[in-house]
């Protein structure tokens, strides 16, 4: 030993187990927190790429201004790259309408959703790209020659010289793209081109966007319409103040914030554990002459050494939890997640690790050497077998005996009840305001409604039943369902008078219908011709029973209320009173129907452009025909990167609170394994020490849960506020069933906490424990 | 009827090379109401014979009969019953339950079978052993020989067959030394109380009913103190 510090790994390896036990809760906390963040890192990368895709990566677009004005903004030091994207005007091409676009080529690889795959790219006014489907529907390839209806109605030669790639928007409308020049634009566009025109702006990086935004509104006297920002991406960078993201931003801080605190409970529980033994040392170190600074210093070396194997080993573990996510998400599906990045690494993740690795563990280790320092040497050293001097006795009349012992030994260490509370509390309350996070998926990003079809067709003429055989016979698809429609019904009721549109489901809407049911139910609808449902709408009078008057073409009839439906999946308007839904054999009593006016149909897989292909060819040419394929697969991958990011963080909640206690109890039994041994010598049987011990440990689970409780459910409702209220006039309720979940899960893991330190306890024999050092 | 037969006790440690004998084919016999002394060499294994015959340990090979019952053949449960109502013990570093005052911690075995404390039985033994005054007081708040007192009474509460006493006095100085073993000994006659003393101190042996000697593991019974 060179000098006093000399002692410490001497010391670590007499005590290899208590110094692998801290070293593997740093290690889990540095593993948690930097999953934590460098998951939330990876979900807003990918909503970047994924805003970026389906957006395009521009910050801010000019509506409306002078081409001066936008030469101006282009020399500017912070813009990176601009330009104009023309759009607004339609043409026509076999029967189907085309939208035009008109850009430069980097404008539109860069600013634009949109993407050129194969050819080049136009570079004369008769030169164009048109979307693959298009080109597929019309058999056309790279070179050929179309002719197009421009908007002043003549007809115009475009060659063509490469693909654009189809875009979601474009196939659920069921139109066409076409991408020429800007000056080829220019040549055809009409004055609805005003509208769609913006001027498209992307900073550099490290560009204050709001101000840079602000400037350009003052210098060019620009009005709030004139300019306007790409909210999403903007949101992502951290830029933006719009309402919603600010709030997002306080919820995200308020998390960190959580997770930090959970981290720092987390050590510092587990370092609390060995104060005792620490504080023998210090105190030991003071006897034999060392000053308090020597103490200082070997406490934090000490710490640091442990720090120094359990960082990186955290990090590599957080490292790997980050990446299984993302591969998970690939596993799901490679296309639809082709956003997710993979295998990159987050430098925050990366940083708050480390910064929650050595600064907390400081902090910990800070608590036991300030300890030292307060008692005297001699009474550190002689050892008193005890973990605070108590001041009061226990109380053993309350209970028996074993259990009275379990809620006193919780109760009268006040560090270690606060530690224990707190890490009980903190999980909670990090549950609850994920919990939020939740409802904020499921109403922000809705996963895709069961009854939602990956291609729907909508005809004012009417669609044939037959034509419904037919199209079920094709091969690759599923469900096909229709429905029929009558817009501006008149109905009268004792409640309400008014219009509605009258809609008919069949038997698998009515089976879906089911889980939109608000009341009532929804079986005597789908046979009978007595009963309707109804849409749910703000200050509806209707009940469930009441009787309703249908005005209908075909003469009167009276029907009963069933049920009140939240939504339903009709294509047209809704009346004064909503929809109401019957079944088929009632529509076709009231109304002299023509055929289905929508029929949405559901393909066996994700279905082929072969299947939509044969859809199409039974179907005549002015039916429009919405392939949502596309369209569906994105809103599913946004639902789903939600999902298990958002599920991910709730499971390592999950892990938090389970390690956290089971950690804290197994130290709080190790400490008492002594007078544990004395117990059982004086006669206390093994079914006595586990209720003792559990005793113990429901006190700090119930006080846990009421304080998780006392401020979980407050920040859960203003989270919710923030959140969700605002934007979708939900209103807050109780999460029961999130906070009854997370409180079984917090006394699960008190049972299994206290297993194993019990059974440890019971093999030890009764000699060897009272023969324990103290 | 002898309250306690230790027949052909043995107790082996460890294997091989290190092997130690700590007890070697030890026998004899306990008649109620004796207060035996335990004397030997550090090492000698007086320890494990108590914890042994206190039903702490396991003999590796050999028999103890208390009250006529075969306690290494009962289960672990009636074991642990068994001995919390038939064996009370006095270690050396007292080993109180810091959280509860005098009173609780002398009643914790009455505690721990569910029992009412009988009111007069414990006023008694305070009195007795002088802790009338410090009975709400807690463990950290007594001198050694006070706890050391504390630690008898909790022994003597449940009125248990035998008591063993580890080196009662090896953490007291004289005079509190001769005031446990003057109690010790007054219980003794007074209850008719069984009680099994390892001590290192030829005085304190010399006041027990009886001396046994443990060398290298074996016993030898050295009869009646000469006086
Ligand atoms: N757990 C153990 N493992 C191995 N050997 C042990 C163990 N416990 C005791 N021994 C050995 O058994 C022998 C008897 O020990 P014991 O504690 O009974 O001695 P003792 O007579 O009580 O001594 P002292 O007067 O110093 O207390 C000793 O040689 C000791 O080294
Ligand atoms: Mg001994």
């Amino acid at each position: 030993m060179k000098s006093y510090l000399g002692l410490i790994p001497q010391y670590e390896r007499v005590h290899r187990k208590n110094n692998r036990i801290s070293v593997l809760c740093i290690m889990l906390s540095v593993c948690l927190v930097m999953a934590i963040f460098s998951m939330a890192d990876m979900a807003m990368r990918s909503q970047k790429n994924y805003f970026i895709k389906t957006g395009g990566e521009y910050h801010a677009a000019l509506h409306d201004v002078e081409a001066e004005t936008a030469e101006q903004v282009s020399s500017r030091v912070d813009v990176d790259l601009s330009g104009w994207v023309y759009q607004g005007s339609t043409g026509m091409l076999s029967g189907k309408a085309v939208s035009f676009v008109g850009a430069n080529e980097e404008t539109l690889e860069s600013l634009t959703e949109m993407d050129v795959t194969d050819g080049v790219y136009p570079s004369l006014p008769d030169e164009a790209l048109l979307n693959e489907s298009a080109m597929r529907q019309l058999g056309l390839s790279v070179g050929d020659y179309v002719t197009v209806t421009v908007p002043d109605g003549t007809q115009k030669q475009y060659r063509l010289t490469g693909v654009l790639a189809d875009m979601g928007s474009m196939l659920k409308a069921d139109i066409w793209g076409m991408t020429l020049c800007e000056e080829g634009f220019l040549a055809i566009a009409d004055e609805n081109a005003a509208d769609g025109t913006t001027y498209r702006i992307q900073f550099k990086n490290g560009a204050h966007i709001q101000e840079s935004i602000k400037e350009i509104k003052e210098q060019f006297g620009l009005s709030d319409g004139q300019i306007s920002e790409n909210t999403a991406l903007l949101g992502l960078m951290g830029q933006s103040e719009s309402n919603i993201m600010q709030a997002l931003y306080l919820i995200a801080a308020i998390l960190v914030f959580l997770v930090l605190i959970a981290g720092t409970v987390m050590i510092s529980a587990s370092f609390h554990a060995n104060v005792l033994e620490r504080t023998k040392i210090y105190g030991l170190l003071r006897c034999l002459g060392a000053s308090r600074k020597q103490v200082k210093h070997f406490v934090i070396l000490q710490g640091l050494r442990q720090s120094a194997k359990g960082v990186p080993i955290g990090l590599l573990a957080g490292q790997i939890v980050t990446w299984a996510a993302c591969l998970l998400l690939k596993s799901i599906s490679g296309d639809r997640f082709s956003e997710v990045p993979l295998f990159e690494f987050s430098i925050v993740g990366i940083l708050t690790g480390i910064v929650v690795g050595f600064l907390i563990v400081l902090l910990a280790s800070l608590s036991p050497a300030k300890k030292a320092s307060r008692v005297s040497p001699v009474a550190a050293i002689s050892g008193s077998s005890q973990l605070t001097q108590n001041k009061r006795a226990a109380n053993t009349k309350l209970f028996h005996v074993e259990t009275g012992m379990g809620v006193f030994h919780a109760l009268s260490g006040k560090k270690n009840l606060f530690l224990m509370t707190c890490s009980f509390a903190i999980s909670i309350m990090l549950f609850l305001a994920f919990q939020v996070m939740v409802v904020f998926l499921n109403q922000g990003m809705p996963a895709l409604a069961p009854s939602a079809g990956d291609v729907s067709i909508t005809s004012a003429m009417g669609i044939e039943p037959l034509v419904i055989e037919e199209m079920e016979a094709i091969e690759g698809v599923d469900l096909v369902f229709g429905r029929m429609e009558y817009g501006g019904l008149s109905v009268s009721s004792d409640a309400e008078t008014g219009t509605a549109t009258l809609v008919s489901y069949e038997e698998n809407q009515f089976k879906w219908a089911k889980e939109e049911l608000n009341e009532g139910n929804t079986d005597g609808v789908l046979g009978g011709t007595g009963d309707i449902l109804v849409s749910y709408r703000d200050g509806m009078q209707w009940k469930v029973g009441d009787a309703v008057t249908l005005h209908t073409p075909l003469g009167d009839k009276r029907v009963k209320i069933a049920g009140i439906l939240s939504s339903t999946n009709a294509s047209g308007e809704a009346g004064s009173l909503g929809y109401i839904i019957c079944s088929e054999g009632l529509f076709v009593e009231s109304v002299d129907a023509a055929g289905y006016t929508a029929v949405d149909i559901q393909l066996a897989g994700s279905g082929s452009d072969e299947t939509v292909s044969a859809i199409r060819r039974l179907l005549p040419a002015d039916t429009s025909i919405a392939d949502k394929r596309l369209s569906n697969s994105e809103s599913q991958s946004s639902y789903y990167t939600g999902a298990v990011f958002i599920y991910g963080f709730l499971l390592i909640i999950a892990l938090i609170t389970i390690f956290n206690i089971f950690n804290s109890m197994n130290a709080s039994v190790a400490a008492r394994t002594r007078q544990y041994g004395v117990m059982r010598s004086i006669g206390m049987g093994t079914g006595q020490l586990y209720k003792m011990i559990a005793a113990e440990a429901v006190t700090y689970a119930a006080l846990g849960c009421v304080t998780g409780c006392i401020f979980g459910v407050p920040l859960n409702k203003m989270m919710f506020q923030f959140l969700i209220a605002g934007k979708w006039g939900t209103s807050w309720q109780l999460p029961a069933a999130s906070l009854l979940l997370i409180v079984l899960l917090c006394f699960g893991s008190v049972v299994l906490a206290i297993i194993w330190p019990i059974q440890k306890i019971r093999k030890l024999s009764i000699v060897d424990t009272i023969k324990l050092q103290q | 009827m002898n309250i306690l037969e230790v027949q052909n006790l043995c107790k082996t440690y460890g294997k091989g090379e290190t092997e130690v004998r700590a007890l070697d084919n030890v026998s004899f016999s306990v008649g109620k109401g004796e207060f035996i002394s335990i004397v030997g060499e550090s090492g000698s294994g007086k320890s494990t014979l108590l914890n042994v015959v206190g039903a702490l340990d396991n003999p590796t090979s050999g028999e103890v009969l208390i009250d006529g019952k075969d306690i290494f053949s009962m289960p672990e449960k009636r074991l642990t019953v068994f001995r919390r109502q038939n064996i009370g013990f006095i270690f050396q570093s007292f080993n109180l339950i810091p959280e509860l005052n005098v009173e609780q911690n002398i009643t914790f075995p009455l505690l721990l079978d569910y029992q009412k404390p009988d009111k007069k039985y414990v006023e008694e033994l305070l009195g007795i052993l002088g802790l009338k005054e410090r009975r709400k007081h807690l463990p950290s708040e007594l001198s050694g020989g006070q706890q050391q007192r504390v630690a008898i009474g909790r022994a003597l509460a449940a009125r248990p067959a035998i008591i063993m006493a580890d080196e009662p006095t090896g953490n007291l100085d004289s005079r509190n030394s001769q005031e446990v073993i003057t109690l010790l000994k007054s219980m003794s006659a007074k209850y008719r109380q069984t009680i099994l003393m390892i001590t290192h101190n030829e005085n304190h042996a010399e006041e027990a009913d009886r001396v046994l000697r443990m060398t290298d593991g074996r016993l030898k019974d050295l009869g009646v103190a000469a006086r």
